[in-house]
Order: C-alpha cells, then sequence, then structure tokens
C-alpha cells in the first residue's frame, strides 16, 4: 500500500472520529468519547506509518529526504502535528471537548489534499537550496507553532460559542477555563513561532547570504509573531482577557493561514512551496 | 516644554503605546508585502504618492525607522519602570505576588520549633529556597524565582537584536557579481541601488563552475572554484555551494545562481554555395570579409535561445554602402521548414542580406557563469546572540514557573496553628498540587 492511499484512510478515520467526538459532546456519552479518542490514536498512528513509508520510499527513487519539502507534504505534517498535539492535550486535561474543534480542521485539510487537482503529491528531490541540516529543525518549530495556533484557534470558537444563548454553551467548558488553556496553548506557539523565524533566519544567513530579507514569508511570520506577542502582552499587563484574547487568536490564526499559503500568491524566495 | 517631557516620558512608559506600535509594525509589514518593494521606473498619479511615503522601500523608511527607534525606547523604559520590583521580590526582599493564590488553614499537636524545621525541611525539599526572616512566627520561600526575571532578558534580547538589525542596514554591504569560467572581477554591483559598483579589497577568479543534475533534469548542486587574490599574490581559494558560504577578509560568498551563456560562435561566410571563409568571434568582435578591405563585419550579440528559435547571433555588416544589420540562426532550417517565407517578410532574419554573401551560425561555445552574492554584515553577530538571548529568556518566562510561599505560626492551647498563603503566576490547580505535596512531605 502507498502511503497516499494510508492518507486516504486517515481522511476517513479523522472525520469518523470528529464524528464520534460530536456525538459524544451531544449525548454527553463517555463511550462515545472514548470511541472517538481511540480513532484519533489510530488515525494518528496511520498517519505516522504513512509518513515514515514516504521517508523510506524518497530513499527509493532517489531523492532521499524527509517529507516535508513540499505543499503536499507540509499539510501531511501540519495535520500530523495537529492531531498530534491535540492528543497530547487530550491526556493532560483529560477533557474531551475540544476534539469537535480540532478534528473537523485535520480532516478538511486532509480531504482538500486529496481532491485538489493542483497538489502535486510526487516525491520531488531536493533543489540546492532545500539541501540543508536546518531544513527539519525550521519546519518542524514552524509547524509545531502553525499547529499550536490552530488548536488555539479551536478553542477561540469554543470560547465564543460557550458564551452564546445557543443550547451548545450549555455542554461546554466554562469561558475562564477555555481561555486560559487557550493562553498556553498559544504561549506554547509563540515559543515554537520565535524558535522557527531563528532557525529561518540561521538558514537564510547561510543560504541566501541574509538572515532577513523582508521575504513575504519573513514578513508575515513577523506580523504573527506580533499579532501573538500583542495578545500575550495585552493579557500580562492590560489583563485583556476572554473576548479580546479570542478574538486576538482569530486573527493571528488568519495571519497564520496567510503566512502560511497566501503568501505562496505572492512573489518571493520561498517560492519552492507553491 | 517641561509638560512636553511629562507627556513624552508617559508615552515611553505606556503599554497601550506599545500596542499602538507593534500594530504599526504589522500595518508596515502588509503594505511592504503588497507594494512591490522596487520603485517603477514611471511614476505616476498613486505610484508618485506611494514614492513620497517612501512605499517602494518602506523597511528602509524614514517612517519605519522612527517606528523601530520609538519602540526600541517604549521597551527599554517599560522594562526600566517594571524593573526593580521584580528584582526586589527576586532577591526575596519584598513578598511574591502572583496571579493566582491559595490560602490554607491547618492546625497541629507538634510544638512550633518541630513544625517549623519540618516545613523547612520539606519545602528544601521541593527545590525552594528559604527567605531569612526577622520574625519567628514566619517563614517566607520561594522557587523559580529566575522566571520574574525572564522578561527583562527577553527584553534585552530584543534591543540588541534592533541594534543589530540597524548595524546590518547602515553598514552592511549587499552586491552580487556575475563571473565566467576563467574570469576575474574585482568590483559587486550594490543591490536595489541601480547599478552602484563597489570594489572589493580583493579579486575573485573563477577556476570552476561545476553543475550536477538529477535524473529529471532540475539542479542537484552547483559550485564554484574559487580562488582570491591581493595584488599579485594567492590569498585563499576554496569552493562555494549553495548552503555552504565562504568567508574572505570579512565577507561571505554565496552561491546564488548560476547561467550558461554563449561565449564564442562559429561562423561559416558563403558566397553563393561556396565556402570562403570562417570565423571565430565572441560578443563585440569585428572581422573583415575575404577580398573586401573596406566593409567590417561586427558580431553584436549572442543569445543561446532567441525567441524560442534556438541559438542565435545579431551581425552588423558596415560597407561603405550602407550599414546591414541581421540575425543569424543555428537552427535556420528548421526555422524555414517552419515558416516558409518568413526571410522575404523580416529582413532582420535573412541571412543573405548582405549580397553575395551568406552567413552560416555553425555553433557556440558556452560557458557557464557564476551568480555569487558578495556579503559583508557586521550586525550578524549581534543578531545571533540576541536571538541565544531571547531564545533563553522565553524558556525561563514559560518553562520555570515561579512559586511563593508565605507561611506563620501561631502557638495554640493544642499544638500550633499555621496559615499559609502560596501564590504563583500561572495555573490555580497547579499551586494546590504543589501545596498538597508539601504538606503530604510534613505529615510523612
Amino acid at each position: 500500500m502507498t502511503e497516499t492511499k494510508i492518507l486516504g484512510i486517515v481522511t476517513f478515520i479523522y472525520f469518523v472520529a470528529f464524528a464520534s467526538y460530536l456525538v459524544s459532546l451531544v449525548f454527553k456519552s463517555p463511550f462515545w468519547g472514548r470511541l472517538a479518542t481511540s480513532w484519533t490514536a489510530v488515525g494518528f498512528l496511520s498517519h505516522t506509518s504513512a509518513f515514515v513509508l514516504r521517508w523510506v520510499r524518497s530513499y527509493e527513487v532517489g531523492a532521499g529526504h524527509v517529507p516535508i519539502t513540499n505543499f503536499f507534504e507540509s499539510l501531511v505534517f501540519l495535520v500530523w502535528t495537529i492531531v498530534g498535539l491535540y492528543l497530547l492535550i487530550e491526556i493532560r486535561i483529560k477533557n474531551r471537548t475540544l476534539g469537535t474543534f480540532v478534528l473537523p480542521i485535520a480532516f478538511l485539510i486532509m480531504a482538500y489534499l486529496s481532491f485538489s487537482p493542483s497538489i502535486d503529491s510526487t516525491i520531488q528531490p531536493l533543489i540546492p537550496a532545500l539541501q540543508s541540516n536546518w531544513l527539519t529543525s525550521h519546519v518542524l518549530t514552524c509547524f509545531l507553532a502553525y499547529s499550536a495556533f490552530t488548536v488555539a484557534f479551536g478553542l477561540a470558537v469554543m470560547y465564543f460559542l460557550s458564551g452564546t444563548n445557543y443550547s451548545i454553551a450549555l455542554i461546554l467548558p466554562k469561558q475562564e477555563i477555555i481561555d486560559e488553556l487557550m493562553y498556553q496553548i498559544i504561549t506554547l506557539g509563540f515559543v515554537f513561532l520565535t524558535l522557527g523565524i531563528f532557525t529561518g533566519s540561521v538558514w537564510a544567513h547561510y543560504a541566501w547570504g541574509s538572515y532577513w530579507s523582508w521575504d513575504p514569508k519573513e514578513t508575515w511570520s513577523l506580523i504573527t509573531w506580533l499579532i501573538y506577542a500583542l495578545l500575550l502582552h495585552g493579557r500580562l499587563m492590560r489583563n485583556w482577557r476572554g473576548k479580546r484574547s479570542a478574538l486576538l487568536s482569530f486573527i493571528g490564526f488568519f495571519a497564520v493561514l496567510f503566512t502560511y499559503i497566501g503568501v505562496n500568491f505572492l512573489p518571493g524566495l520561498h517560492s519552492y512551496l507553491k | 516644554m517641561k509638560k512636553f517631557n511629562r507627556l513624552f516620558l508617559s508615552l515611553l512608559t505606556s503599554v497601550r503605546f506599545t500596542v499602538i506600535l507593534l500594530s504599526l509594525i504589522a500595518i508596515i509589514g502588509i503594505v511592504g508585502t503588497f507594494v512591490p518593494q522596487e520603485e517603477p521606473p514611471f511614476l505616476s498619479g498613486l505610484s508618485r504618492v506611494f514614492s513620497f511615503l517612501q512605499f517602494y522601500d518602506i523597511f528602509h523608511s524614514f517612517f519605519f525607522y522612527t517606528v523601530m527607534g520609538l519602540l526600541t525606547l517604549n521597551l527599554v523604559f517599560c522594562s526600566l519602570q517594571r524593573f526593580w520590583p521584580s528584582w526586589d521580590r527576586f532577591r526575596g526582599r519584598t513578598a511574591g505576588k502572583g496571579k493566582y493564590t491559595v490560602k490554607k488553614f491547618i492546625t497541629t499537636t507538634l510544638p512550633f520549633e518541630v513544625i517549623r524545621e519540618e516545613m523547612i525541611s520539606s519545602l528544601r525539599k521541593r527545590g525552594f529556597r528559604i527567605i531569612p526572616s526577622r520574625a519567628d512566627g514566619e517563614l517566607s520561600a520561594h522557587k523559580g524565582q529566575i522566571s520574574l526575571l525572564g522578561v527583562y532578558i527577553v527584553h534585552i534580547g530584543v534591543v540588541i537584536l534592533i541594534l543589530g538589525a540597524l548595524i546590518s542596514s547602515l553598514w552592511g554591504i549587499d552586491g552580487y557579481v556575475d563571473i565566467g569560467e576563467g574570469e576575474t572581477v574585482e568590483t559587486i554591483t550594490i543591490k536595489g541601488k541601480e547599478g552602484k559598483v563597489w570594489r572589493l579589497p580583493f579579486q575573485l577568479h573563477l577556476d570552476r563552475f561545476d553543475v550536477e543534475f538529477y535524473e529529471n533534469g532540475m539542479p542537484r548542486q552547483y559550485k564554484s572554484y574559487l580562488s582570491v587574490l591581493k595584488g599579485n599574490s594567492l590569498i585563499n581559494r576554496g569552493t562555494v555551494l549553495v548552503n555552504h558560504p565562504m568567508k574572505v577578509d570579512g565577507f561571505n560568498l554565496y552561491q546564488a545562481s548560476y547561467a550558461q551563456k554563449p561565449d564564442f560562435a562559429r561562423i561559416e561566410i558563403l558566397t553563393g554555395k561556396e565556402k570562403v571563409g570562417e570565423v571565430k568571434a565572441k560578443e563585440g568582435d569585428g572581422f573583415s570579409l575575404p577580398g573586401e578591405t573596406k566593409t567590417h563585419v561586427f558580431l553584436l550579440r549572442l543569445e543561446a535561445n532567441f525567441m524560442q528559435m534556438g541559438p542565435a547571433a545579431k551581425l552588423a555588416v558596415k560597407a561603405p554602402g550602407g550599414e546591414y544589420v541581421f540575425w543569424i540562426f543555428q537552427n535556420i532550417e528548421e526555422i524555414l521548414a517552419d515558416n516558409p517565407g518568413i526571410l522575404k517578410q523580416f529582413k532582420i532574419l535573412n541571412p543573405s542580406l548582405y549580397r553575395p554573401y551568406t552567413f552560416v551560425l555553425k555553433d557556440m561555445e558556452a560557458r557557464y557563469f557564476s551568480g555569487l552574492q558578495v556579503r559583508s554584515d557586521p550586525g550578524a553577530p549581534l543578531v545571533g546572540i540576541a536571538a541565544i538571548i531571547i531564545t533563553l529568556g522565553l524558556v525561563i518566562v514559560y518553562f520555570i514557573t515561579y512559586r511563593y510561599i508565605y507561611v506563620q505560626f501561631q502557638p495554640s492551647s493544642t499544638g500550633t496553628d499555621i496559615f499559609i498563603t502560596i501564590t504563583g503566576l500561572r495555573n490555580e490547580k497547579r499551586i494546590e498540587n504543589e501545596l498538597t505535596r508539601l504538606l503530604r512531605g510534613i505529615q510523612a
């Protein structure tokens, strides 16, 4: 079985997991909750195996590199980090509500990958600029940041829903709890984004001869960083909690999306991600 | 004036001002990605406004420097204003303060001295540092107090980073040069300054250039073998690859690009079907025609692939009767097969324009040109140090947790009453857990 087939199945598993989380949330059923966690875990493990398989296969076709070097591979890796991070959080906070908000994001990205005709899923050899030891640490730190911000976005959605008068508000955790968790996840994302920018700078210093060139992706990573820096400072210094935090988490997530995908439509040095 | 000073100072210590500045930088970034960072050659209407506002080089604009300068001042003033209270707490001189506080009252049959010693040893076991206190009936301790200073470490890092970036942008040299195999250069073109040329303190000679390809035709790696000369003596020799720059005399040489450019052309000269001569020439060369002394032919240009029609050369024949300019092609037969009649239609494509001669481009010798980026960046080491400091500071802020505990003992008729207050910056639940573990240590 090739890794693309496995990824197709993983997409389906993530959908089933999302549906189970939803059922467990709506009917307050611990059984469906355990089922949802199991599906997520199975999906994650299969996803991992697909990742490893692609890595191994890249050596067979003579390309030989970590599969994180084009748009297809990076999205697969992004979903992998999102689901992995979510599972860690679930184990830590012992609450499954968040799954209803994170798993659909994972499912949607995976579905987009399998159905979009414009995405090239073939294994390509590395262009000279990508042949560097910094590749892995740069992509890993950036994607851990992206996934943390994605989870924080899920929490922001939860926060707003929890504050409404709809009946769903009754089955969600209290706003203060969501707010606190969101803050912690954003903290994690912020540290990783900082590391991602720094590792990228070091790499750029060796590859492009400049640690910072105001390339659109660089600029937008800085904008993203500033938005979350604003959130953290506002929270600590001016007690911006709840609504303002959640709103900034929303805006920050759109900056993440633009940094990751939007800038590909602008000319720049990161153009191999198209 | 005094009023202005006070206003300025209050602005510099205001977090609201920080928010405004950070937002401004974000907006500048948005403008900088959507407005191309290169001024168009002709200005009109909107582009004139953009040019006036320095939008085409926004990251080097006066406005951007001003915002960054104000941010640095704001950062320094805000940090200074808040530093001493944190320092006193770090030294244990003032009581700790946190977002979350848990209070607990317990009573024990043990006498005061015993429970106090028990408490101290339990606190020490949990990694707390006991703060010496004047009164006997109280006890205070903290741990992870370095976390209180983390934010200042991050801010120092950011200031150093901005300073390094400023040095880079003021004194850095960023240029590029194309060197053909076997060529020597000693000047580079400065980027973004409309062809401004800068003389290097050494000469670069490209000994050899290598490209390797993957099976699908993508370049795998390319490599320049360089000799660095000063005057007539060789001072360094090395290779430059993508991702592997070479250091020379305070400059870094980076492999940026490469190109294969035609160098020499072999041209056959015919009259009718008869070959009367053959020349080898490079761009700019001139040669004369056999038997004619007053007519000169100049090779104006060589193109590896001219208008998708393959290798081509542009010739100018200067004869007493006038000047004839035309292109000749290596693949002339294929071009004619595809476009019959094209020679009659376009004079400029006719190799027999100057009668009775016909010029035939036999082949070309191509040469590799290595595109090198040459940079000297005096700010880079400072930026590197700043990155390490910021990372360290962030780890201290977010991954070391600060706890402060204050205990009051009161001898009672049955033993001792103990009031415990424990406080921390994050997460109520974890503070409670900390307290539970502490008390468990005592009961054991």
